[in-house]
């Protein structure tokens, strides 16, 4: 892939979505701003997953601390939105890379089984700090700046947040670092033996892909104006990862498209099924059997590397 | 005040849980398969001790059919799943079995919600069990007495199971080298196939023996899952003492917790978890290289 | 590789425009479009369905009595899947796509709270039928109606029968969450304004999520209190009534005041004989009480419709929250905003369970007090309420 056109082809796209408002429907506005905070959740996650080759199931936990963040320190300290989310990052940031020095110790199932236990904590943090958090009744009335007041404004907004977040993930990916999250994933002796810190590595790619998330909570604590506890619930760290492999994991815009795909299928089955849990259920096992590389493999997009195949055997990279 | 009471209250806990934990750990001692879907046999045994106790009673021992059946269509669903999809996946990265085992979940919990609704359900103590033991230091319900004792034998029987038959030695086998095992001339698809049978029917009699000390709800799948993933991480995945002491002391702690700092109960035992892991990421009982 | 980002392009853009297509389907039109959010999956399910059933019932009541307004009322449904993110996503959904006017919702208080922001934003009214949560009224805003009872009500009214039956020492076993707590304020604040004496020797706090309450009902069993006020809602309160009958702790001749709608039907025909017996709880409604006019005509009706001899309290709310609606807007002889918002504003109106009157600005509650009862053997399979009686909110709360 030339990496000229991907980007030629994502400014085109970044134009063409921000005519959306135009359409005067302010369901497809909020319905576009959900997908992007999602799409921007989904690309940090596959970041560790398709990257990294850590598979976490505590990925929601970042996004909550994020969105707490950002809601606590615009609405309890009234810091202005533009050092709100940055804030929320760098808090984000301190807290996975601590999360992440326990857990990139660990591999495979212990890893994804830590993960998941600290993304419970972080949710058990969440539900009992009441004075903080609001507890289960949640953070309410997130003091939104009247210039992101209107779905279209905070729409705009999002789109070009997301836009600079994904422009930096996909640098981070394609950077000497990302070649060695994905050697690393490949092998890890063979990576240790060169002379790689896999520990460090991991733990530097943990940190970003939990802080990123953290943007996404950030925007989303502003685009629902509220934030419960839920939001760090483990089903919520499975429904981020089914959108990665829906969309291909380790094809770097594969998680984005299944992320949009994910969405759109239960908004548009919302009225016609009460058995959501039973289609994405079915959706997944397909895609697992099925399509192993995702709606990205479906176009021709190469499994992703050290990802075994049908066969059993590594594909090379 | 900690005293009988609460002790044996934590003590019938953990063995219930272990009851739950022992078929996930066996099974990923074996298949190497982190089971999320365990959570939905246990769920699915607790329904199907319902359904058969609403048709046929539970006067005159019948619960006891009612915990047999749940067993068997547990142990027939797993081995179904485990024929026909979970085999294709062996070969896959860790990945597609995670996920596919996580769909599993969704999908039980919906087939549950279809059959059952989201009422949440009730299933009497059978006769046999209600009311109160008097132990001479303390009086306390005959069916949680008998959870404690299916715990002691259950572990007992699984321990026997392992040490004393073939069927035990080669599941061993299975757990420590899966290479060396075909070479043995063992059936080995058939051993992965008896092992996530008989994983599953232990979370469906599990299921059922908790339906009349619980009550059955929509997400009682999520609870215990949770709960059997921190209970393995401390012990050790794959280890069967290591599920009978992880599981003993998450009982005792969670007594413990709620007598002493009832507020932070919760956050205790994740602690409890997070430590062993920086300490023995393999868990207490583990094997080092289980784990990388 | 250009090609294939080029058709996954081209699939985004099918979807969206195919959701655009729904929207495009929601016209303004001559009916009074009134939106209903209640979890269709997820906890809460079949309590919500239940709600959502006698709305609809209220909606179709009046549109065969001529409608409102001599407008035909018609009624928007979406999922509320009983969690706060998808309540807001329900609630959006409904104003932006279905354009309602009004919306009602919410099972539990995540949900709730979680709408009522919606509300405020959309700058569209509100109307909570099932949410107690106090947190509704401590967030103010004008757009939001509660009909439900609130906390304080709940909590206060167990005070009170517990003041009455003479305990001295109370033990309290209340969920370590929102709901709990401020069941405690409304319960504390009852015990100081009635003058109680009776003070609170043992709290207990069980966590969300827990099914195992023994080491809650040891607490409770080493404990000296002749007085417990439970608020373990109903379906958990199966697992916490067997638990707890096995230990024998309904048999200590401790009085009892179970909050959280433990005397509703439902709970009733799940527990069985393991329900206990003699101890005082509340319901929204129950099936047998009172025997007036409005509330048999209802009865009939809502047999009719869940085909259910003994129907549960759910649709009742619903019910009765739509009712409230309806007599805003009449009130108000138009369906602007500001104008049912000023017309709700200490309105008095005929409902189900008697008059009830709205909350002036600053509130906007209606005073609905609880029905408390004895449990008791009954000729049914199930135990019934005895004694019911309807504990006034007026002056618990606030």
């Amino acid at each position: 892939m030339k990496a000229n056109m991907q980007i030629a082809l994502l400014a085109a796209l970044c134009l063409g979505l921000a005519l959306v408002p135009l359409s005067g429907s302010t369901y497809l506005v909020y319905l576009a701003t959900q997908i992007l905070i999602f799409i921007l959740f989904a690309t940090s996650l596959n970041l560790l997953v398709g990257y990294g080759g850590l598979i976490s199931f505590g990925h929601a936990a970042f996004f909550a601390i994020g969105g707490y963040s950002n809601a606590i320190l615009l609405t309890t300290y009234g810091v202005p939105v533009l050092l709100a989310l940055p804030g929320a990052m760098v808090v984000t940031a301190i807290l996975s890379a601590i999360i992440g020095f326990f857990c990139v110790r660990l591999t495979a199932y212990y890893f994804s089984m830590l993960t998941l236990a600290f993304g419970q904590l972080v949710w058990a943090v969440a539900f009992k700090w009441r004075a903080v958090t609001g507890g289960d009744d949640g953070f309410l009335r997130v003091a939104v700046p009247e210039w992101l007041a209107t779905p279209s404004s905070f729409y705009l907004f999002s789109l070009l947040v997301v836009a600079l977040a994904v422009a930096v993930l996909w640098v981070v990916a394609h950077s000497p670092l990302g070649r060695t999250m994905m050697a690393i994933r490949e092998n890890e002796t063979r990576a240790g033996f060169l002379g790689v810190n896999t520990r460090l590595v991991q733990l530097i790619t943990f940190t970003i892909a939990g802080t990123f998330a953290g943007l996404a909570g950030g925007l989303f604590s502003m685009f629902n104006r509220s934030l419960f506890p839920n939001s760090a619930w483990w089903l919520q760290s499975a429904e981020v990862l089914i959108m990665v492999v829906l969309g291909g994991i380790g094809s770097f815009f594969g998680p984005m498209v299944g992320a949009l795909a994910l969405i759109l299928l239960n908004r548009l089955t919302l009225q016609l099924t009460e058995y959501w849990p039973a289609l994405l259920a079915i959706i997944l096992i397909v895609t697992l059997f099925f399509f192993p590389n995702g709606i990205a493999g479906l176009f021709g997009s190469r499994p992703a590397p050290g990802l075994r195949d049908e066969r059993g055997e590594k594909s090379d990279a | 005040m900690f005293g009988a009471i609460q002790f044996l209250n934590g003590l019938s806990h953990g063995l219930s849980l272990f009851l739950v934990a022992a078929g996930l750990s066996i099974i990923f001692g074996v298949l190497r398969v982190l089971n999320f879907a365990h959570g939905g046999f246990y769920m699915l045994g607790g329904y199907v001790a319902y359904e058969v106790v609403r048709r046929i009673g539970m006067e005159h021992g019948l619960f006891w059919v009612a915990v047999i059946v749940a067993g068997l269509v547990l142990a027939l669903v797993a081995a179904g799943i485990e024929r026909f999809m979970l085999r294709q996946l062996y070969n896959r990265d860790q990945i597609y079995q995670l996920l596919f085992t996580f769909a599993l979940v969704l999908l039980i919990g919906d087939v549950v919600r279809i059959f059952w609704s989201t009422t949440a359900l009730s299933v009497s103590f059978p006769p046999e069990l209600r009311g109160a033991q008097n132990l001479g230091f303390t009086i306390y319900p005959r069916y949680r007495l008998f959870l404690c004792v299916v715990g002691v034998v259950a572990a007992v029987g699984l321990w026997l199971l392992f040490q004393r038959t073939r069927w035990g030695r080669i599941i061993r086998a299975a757990t420590q080298d899966r290479e060396m095992l075909s070479s043995l001339g063992v059936n080995v698809p058939m051993v992965y196939l008896a092992v996530f049978a008989g994983g599953g029917a232990l979370a469906g009699i599990s299921g059922a023996l908790a339906a009349p000390a619980l009550a059955l709800r929509g997400g009682m799948d999520a609870e215990i899952i949770v709960e059997c993933f921190i209970v393995v991480i401390i012990g050790g995945l794959g280890s069967l003492w290591g599920a009978f002491i992880g599981a003993l002391l998450i009982g005792q702690l969670r007594a413990i917790g709620i007598t002493f700092v009832p507020e932070w109960e919760i956050v205790l035992i994740y602690l409890l978890m997070i430590v062993v892991l920086v300490f023995r990421p393999w868990g207490l009982f583990g094997k080092k290289q289980a784990g990388s | 590789m250009t090609k294939s980002y080029n058709a996954l392009l081209l699939l985004g853009v099918t979807l969206l425009a195919s959701t655009v297509a729904g929207s495009a389907l929601a016209q303004e039109g001559e009916p009074i479009r009134v939106g209903v959010a209640f979890p269709q999956t997820g906890a809460g399910a079949s309590q919500g369905s239940d709600t959502a059933l006698g709305i609809e019932m209220a909606i179709d009541e009046i549109n065969a009595n001529g409608g409102l307004l001599g407008r035909p009322v018609e009624m928007f449904w979406r999922d509320s899947k009983g969690t706060p993110a998808d309540a807001t996503i329900a609630a959006r959904d409904l104003i932006t796509l279905d354009n309602v006017d009004f919306f009602l919702g919410g099972y539990n208080s995540g949900e709730t709270l979680a709408m009522s922001e919606v509300a405020l934003q959309e700058e569209v009214i509100y109307v909570a039928p099932v949410g107690k949560t106090i947190q509704l009224t401590d967030n103010y805003h004008p757009y939001q109606f509660r009909i439900a009872a609130n906390t304080n009500t709940e909590g206060g009214s167990a005070a009170l029968i517990l003041e009455e039956l003479g305990a001295q020492k109370i033990c309290t076993i209340l969920f370590d969450y929102a709901y709990g707590h401020d069941l405690l304020k409304g319960f504390e604040k009852a015990l100081e304004s009635a003058g109680s004496d009776a003070e609170i020797v043992t709290q207990v706090w069980p966590a969300l999520g827990v099914s195992d309450y023994t080491p809650y009902i040891g607490e409770v069993l080493n404990s000296d209190c002749d007085g417990v006020f439970s608020g373990i809602w109903s379906g958990e309160f199966l697992a916490f009534a067997k638990q707890a009958s096995s230990f024998g702790l309904f048999d200590m001749g401790k009085h009892w005041a179970a909050a959280g709608e433990v005397g509703s039907q439902d709970i009733m025909e799940q527990l069985g004989a393991d329900m206990p017996n003699g101890i005082w709880t509340n319901s929204y409604e129950v099936w047998y009480y009172p025997d007036t006019p409005e509330h048999n005509a209802y009865l009939e009706k809502v047999r009719e419709l869940t085909g259910s001899e003994h129907p549960n309290p759910w649709p009742s709310v619903g019910y009765i929250g739509m009712q409230a609606l309806a007599a805003g807007i009449e009130a108000a002889g138009s369906t602007e905003t500001d104008a049912v918002i000023a017309a709700m504003e200490g309105l008095s109106f005929a409902s189900l369970v008697g008059e009830l009157t709205i909350g002036g600005e600053g509130d906007h509650q209606a005073n609905r007090g609880q029905y408390w009862g004895v449990t008791a053997d009954s000729e049914h399979p199930f135990k019934v309420l005895d004694e019911v009686r309807y504990v006034p909110a007026d002056d618990i709360m606030h």
